[in-house]
């Protein structure tokens, strides 16, 4: 990372130069393209945010009030009034009325700035009639359109969500009205026209479907006069509407929109991004399944650097496509003695290093430094014990402080540090990504935010969906995760055409009820309250079940859910004695301490999300599941049991430091390889995959490459597990994992289940399965309920493993598939259903690594009752949600 | 007259006389207690505090960020005139490690031409060699649903295949799907295990043939393309040959840069010390 840092720094005055040359020579531009905003007549716009496409009237007055913040955004028009505090990139206009200084006339505009409009954007000479034609109502759940000619179209969302999904093609609407939080979907490139008003109530989408179309599939025009857009309405299309008056109300539009005249509050206007890259051969609407992990630390972690560990970015993202690390304890050379390799490459990965002391690290680890020498750094490199407790105890603070001996008093020099950091991270993503039809390998940019608040664990992953990336967040500028979701906000999703990106909590069973606690900080009102449960939503679709540091499934003997307890909950278990938070908040997770939360488990948080619904009307948890590894070795995907090399460098990089306690987190022998996650995506692309991951179609696994299929409906066959066509039948009459069932049809709903076992390798044979289960969680007056269902499979098949041998034997299912339908279903309560699949038992890794010591070298970790030595290995399924109408 | 323009002489005083000339038009005023702080540089502050903050300074602000450069050109000037920089191990450090990426840029590296890079593709064949794929169909028998005919029911779907039956509709249903496009032996084993990924590679294109045994039943397979593991093309890679010859090449600048440097040094080495006992 070091060759990154210089050039930056010796050209950087060059590249400003450059800028500027560049900012100088533009001129208007005059094609319709440089727009994300045209008016034919006039603009007025008060708190308007934009990305990069620039703000143009043919022939009339813009007007900027109240807040203007467009800092790549060239503004056109005849005249201009821009407020003093407004940002932009330099108004083009024959009389400027007023302006500020950061944003100026920079020159005069064209008049008009384009000749024909209506024939500029696309505007059809003959107007396509709509009369006479039937109207189209969804009142609820999803209906497909083919193309054709219509009446008026109403997507209404009363109680349950409703979606018109069009297939592509030319579509003619007398008029469109999209009801709140209704959806109208492009599954392909559609011409849509509209002869009267299109009008999107709050919540409401006009925007290509998730994963299927790209981000200008849908175009879009209007005859009519009037084009509304409600509060958080989001309309991602090409409008070309040179006859209406366009009125946007603090909603979203991310394409280009062509209006008569435009007046917009509080909007976000970007334009769609999509990063260059070949088509992927491999591509299948039925989804192809990829194996991934979004959880990797590598040497720019303060805490992996410390434990010696030297894997860079790119090592790590090499490992996981294949080639081998080296790992500490170092040599003289400082080349780490151990090489790891995996057996078999991942699909995808995600480098996720600690964001906060990206340029700590970097300053106390780099002779020269300004601050090298600093005492704070000489702590750091000293012992590890210290250095990394000295480090982490800002982050457990409520009020943290960076090192100013470090960063200086004003943190300068560790945000310079930093930033050249980040783009060392950038670039080896960069490299990683397999742009060629190939479609070999994805890697994503990201980083781990690490709020440990009152010593709690709060961790959150960010994944980025493409290049598209501001500077990393960490707690020393937002101690809240609602100030993480407002600084991303701000920063890219509302800030950076094509940026976006998933915030994934992670070890709740270290949160003392702290990471999913119900709270609504500032929230004054229930609408407040639902404003912020539908942000958590947005921003936090999934949740990583299982890794390194324990399970987070579910527990037994936590208060407050009701139901038989569940064997399989006793697995990789944080051992610390149990003492129950009951309904409120402990401390001292971060070390294994404190009391356990029933919000600490996954499954009680999904109730929690279902009982928040019935209150608020959104669901603030309804979570996705991954597993990962949260390696700190660079490591991704090394969950192999038999072949376990520990995960935090010197800190357990013997048998018998692994089997003992770290110096730091109690936990040793307790802790283990971690898991993987299952994606079901089109092809292995970012934004295919990415995409998969909003959508939920997921799954983690503890560590083997086991395959789950799982599909909700009212109607499946019941011989759907012969049928040759069983997956494109699943999508036809049922939604997949991670969706929200469409109404009932039927007395009770039905699944798919299908799940096959990991294939192996030629070294190791996949372990076959032992059973398939179904974990339904509903609530209702007597309080919140769980029940598990075997579904699939024999939990009796007497397969066994021999501990001293770790030789499995007796039967198993290589593949097991079911339809299930739920026997006590009540269609008045709120529901959800995730699949839980399990292996025959195998032994675990601390069991074949103390059957390779002499018996005299085992510690008495070997020997403790406590610890199991086997494991069945296991996936979860994202769940289903069932959602009565109202 | 020639003559005396082909005077070593003549040429000296010449160009010393020119160079001299050219010193007195170029050169700054000596004095150094001047600090000037341009347009340019005040921009830069503003757009620094711009960048850090998202929005400029205002006036305040601006009036210290002036004062502040001032003042760290003070104690800037004074520190180099006391001569504090020599000696200092950091300041030494810097500004080798700044001649050193002053090497690397020393020639603006123009861009590769195509005859660049196919000879360095050449010379790293191995490294960019592509892998080999396979796009392959099967028609799927499930032991789970046939655990005692599946090899019937294989050897009538084989023939129902020959008579040029549409596969789409025929088998069992297989969970990852029904045909893999340009998938490696690596991507195909962990679909259908190992054993039969590795079949796969061998197996005839264009034709249904099989039934192939995996842990999950019996497969009838036909290959519709292959492509062997084989060297790239130039345009294959272009972006990663582009990256790394650019690699080498500044590597090659560098290192060709710093001999030429060295060259210009008489470098006299002394006899080494003698070993010291280490102190136990």
């Amino acid at each position: 990372m070091h060759r990154f840092r210089c050039p930056l720094l010796v050209s950087s005055p060059l590249f400003v130069l450059t800028a500027l040359v560049v900012s100088a020579a533009a001129a208007p531009s005059p094609s319709l393209d440089a727009y994300a905003l045209f008016a034919l007549e006039t603009m007025h716009v008060r708190n308007l945010r934009a990305g990069d496409g620039d703000l143009g009237v043919n022939q009339g007055a813009f007007t900027a009030r109240g807040s203007f913040a467009a800092p790549t955004a060239q503004v056109v028009a005849t005249s201009a009034d821009v407020v003093a505090s407004g940002i932009c990139n330099g108004i083009y206009a024959t009389s400027v009325g007023s302006s500020g200084p950061g944003c100026q006339a920079a020159g005069a505009a064209p008049q008009p700035i384009v000749a024909d409009v209506p024939t500029a954007c696309g505007y059809p000479a003959d107007f396509p009639v709509c009369d006479a034609a039937a109207p189209v109502v969804v009142r609820a759940g999803r209906r497909v359109l083919p193309p054709g000619i219509y009446g008026d179209v109403v997507v209404k969302s009363s109680g349950a969500p409703a979606t018109l999904e069009l297939t592509g093609g030319s579509y003619v609407f007398c008029r469109l009205r999209i009801g709140r939080h209704g959806e109208v979907r492009f599954r392909g490139a559609s011409q849509l026209h509209v002869a009267g008003a299109l009008k999107l109530g709050v919540g409401a989408a006009l925007a290509p479907a998730d994963g299927m179309a790209p981000p200008l599939a849908g175009r879009v025009y209007v005859q009519g006069t009037s084009v509304t857009l409600d509060r958080e309405a989001r309309l991602a299309a090409a409008l070309c509407a040179p006859a209406a008056k366009l009125k946007a109300n603090r909603s979203r539009l991310e394409g280009t929109a062509v209006a008569r005249e435009v007046r917009a509050a509080g909007a976000t206007v970007l334009r769609p991004y999509e990063e260059p890259r070949a088509a992927c051969a491999d591509h299948n609407p039925l989804r192809n399944l990829y194996f991934g992990d979004l959880h990797v630390h590598t040497a720019l972690s303060f805490d992996a650097q410390a434990f010696d560990v030297r894997t860079t970015p790119a090592e790590a993202y090499g490992f996981a496509r294949g080639a081998s690390v080296a790992l500490p304890p170092l040599d003289v050379n400082g080349v780490g003695t151990r090489t790891v390799q995996l057996e078999r490459p991942l699909d995808f990965a995600a480098v996720t290093d600690h964001s906060e002391f990206l340029g700590e690290v970097e300053e106390c680890t780099t002779p020269g430094a300004p601050n090298y020498d600093a005492p704070s750094c000489q702590t750091y490199r000293g012992e590890t014990f210290n250095a990394v407790r000295y480090l982490a105890l800002p982050l457990a603070a409520l009020e943290p402080h960076r090192f100013t001996d470090i960063c200086g008093p004003t943190g300068e020099e560790c945000a310079l540090q930093g930033a050249q950091v980040w783009q060392s991270v950038q670039q080896a993503a960069d490299q990683a990504y397999d742009r060629t039809s190939a479609c070999g390998f994805t890697s994503f940019v990201g980083y781990e935010y690490t709020s440990a608040r009152g010593t709690s664990t709060r961790h959150r992953n960010v994944i980025f969906r493409n290049d598209r990336v501001p500077y990393p967040t960490t707690y020393f500028e937002e101690q809240s995760p609602q100030g993480l979701w407002s600084q991303l906000d701000a920063g890219c999703r509302d800030a950076v055409n094509g940026c976006d990106v998933l915030v994934i909590p992670h070890n709740p069973n270290e949160s003392n009820g702290n990471m999913f606690a119900l709270e609504y900080p500032g929230a004054r009102s229930v609408a407040a309250e639902r404003a912020q449960a539908a942000t958590r939503s947005a921003m936090e679709p999934l949740v990583e079940i299982y890794q390194h540091k324990g399970d987070s499934e579910c527990m037994n003997g936590l208060s407050g859910v009701i139901g038989a307890s569940d064997e399989q909950c006793e697995f990789e278990k944080d051992p610390r004695a149990f003492q129950d938070c009951g309904d409120g908040t402990g401390g001292g997770g971060v070390s294994r301490f404190g009391c356990f939360s029933r919000l600490d488990f996954v499954r009680n948080v999904l109730l929690a999300g279902l009982a928040e619904e019935q209150r608020l009307g959104v669901n603030p948890y309804r979570l996705g599941i991954i597993a990962g590894t949260d390696t700190h070795n660079g490591t991704p995907g090394a969950v192999e049991e038999a072949t376990f090399q520990g995960h935090r460098g010197t800190d357990d990089d013997t048998p018998a430091t692994q089997l003992g306690n770290g110096v730091l987190t109690p936990g040793g022998i307790q802790f283990s390889p971690g898991g993987i996650v299952g994606v079901w995506a089109e092809e292995n692309s970012r934004p295919g995959i990415f995409d998969a991951l909003r959508r939920r179609e997921v799954f983690g696994t503890s560590g083997p490459r086991i395959a789950v299929r799982f599909f909700g409906g009212w109607n499946l066959p019941a011989g759907l597990c012969a049928e040759p066509d069983m997956i494109a039948d699943a999508y036809a009459v049922g939604v997949p994992m991670g969706s929200v069932m469409d109404p009932p049809t039927a007395a009770a709903p039905s699944f798919l289940i299908a799940a096959s076992g990991d294939p192996g390798t030629l070294a190791r044979p996949g372990t076959p399965l032992q059973r398939v289960q179904v974990v339904k969680g509903w609530i209702d007056d007597a309080g919140w309920h769980q029940e598990v269902f075997d579904v699939a499979g024999d939990a009796d098949n007497g397969a066994t493993v021999d501990t001293d041998t770790c030789v499995a034997s007796g039967p198993g299912a290589a593949d097991l598939c079911a339809v299930w339908t739920d026997p006590s279903f009540d269609a008045a309560r709120r529901a959800f259903y995730y699949v839980r699949v399990l292996e025959n038992p195998t032994c675990r890794w601390s069991t074949v690594t103390c059957n390779a010591l002499a018996p005299v070298d085992r510690p008495p970790a070997c020997a403790d009752p406590a610890v199991a030595k086997t494991v069945q290995e296991r996936a979860w399924s994202s769940p289903i949600w069932y959602r009565p109408g109202v | 007259m020639s003559r005396f323009l082909g005077e070593p002489l003549v040429h000296f005083v010449v160009l010393g006389a020119a160079l001299f000339a050219l010193h007195r038009a170029v050169a700054p005023p000596a004095a150094t207690n001047v600090i000037v702080v341009t347009t340019a540089l005040q921009r830069g502050f503003q757009q620094e505090h711009a960048r850090r903050h998202g929005r400029a300074p205002t006036a305040e602000e601006q009036r210290a960020l002036v004062d502040r450069y001032v003042e760290t050109e003070v104690m800037l000037r004074e520190a180099l005139a006391l001569g504090l920089d020599r000696g200092d191990i950091i300041v030494r450090r810097r500004l080798v490690q700044k001649m050193e990426f002053l090497n690397q840029d020393r020639e603006p590296l123009p861009a590769p031409t195509d005859a660049d890079l196919a000879a360095f593709l050449a010379r790293h064949a191995e490294r960019y060699r592509l892998a080999g794929r396979t796009t392959v169909a099967h028609v799927f028998v499930s032991a789970r649903l046939h655990p005692d005919d599946a090899e019937t029911i294989a050897e009538e779907l084989r023939a129902r295949l020959a008579a040029g039956e549409d596969p789409a509709s025929l088998g069992d249903p297989f969970l990852r799907g029904r045909e893999f496009r340009e998938a490696t032996e690596g991507e195909l084993g962990g679909v259908f295990g190992p054993e039969l990924a590795r079949r796969l590679q061998g197996a005839p294109v264009g034709v249904w043939v099989g039934p192939y045994r995996s842990s999950f039943g019996l497969h009838l397979v036909r290959i519709a393309e292959r492509s062997g593991g084989r060297p790239a093309t130039v345009d294959e890679v272009r972006r990663e040959l582009g990256r790394d010859w650019e690699e080498e090449r500044r590597r090659d600048v560098a290192g060709a840069a710093l001999r030429a440097l060295r060259a210009r040094y008489d470098v006299r080495i002394d006899p080494p010390p003698a070993q010291e006992a280490p102190a136990s």
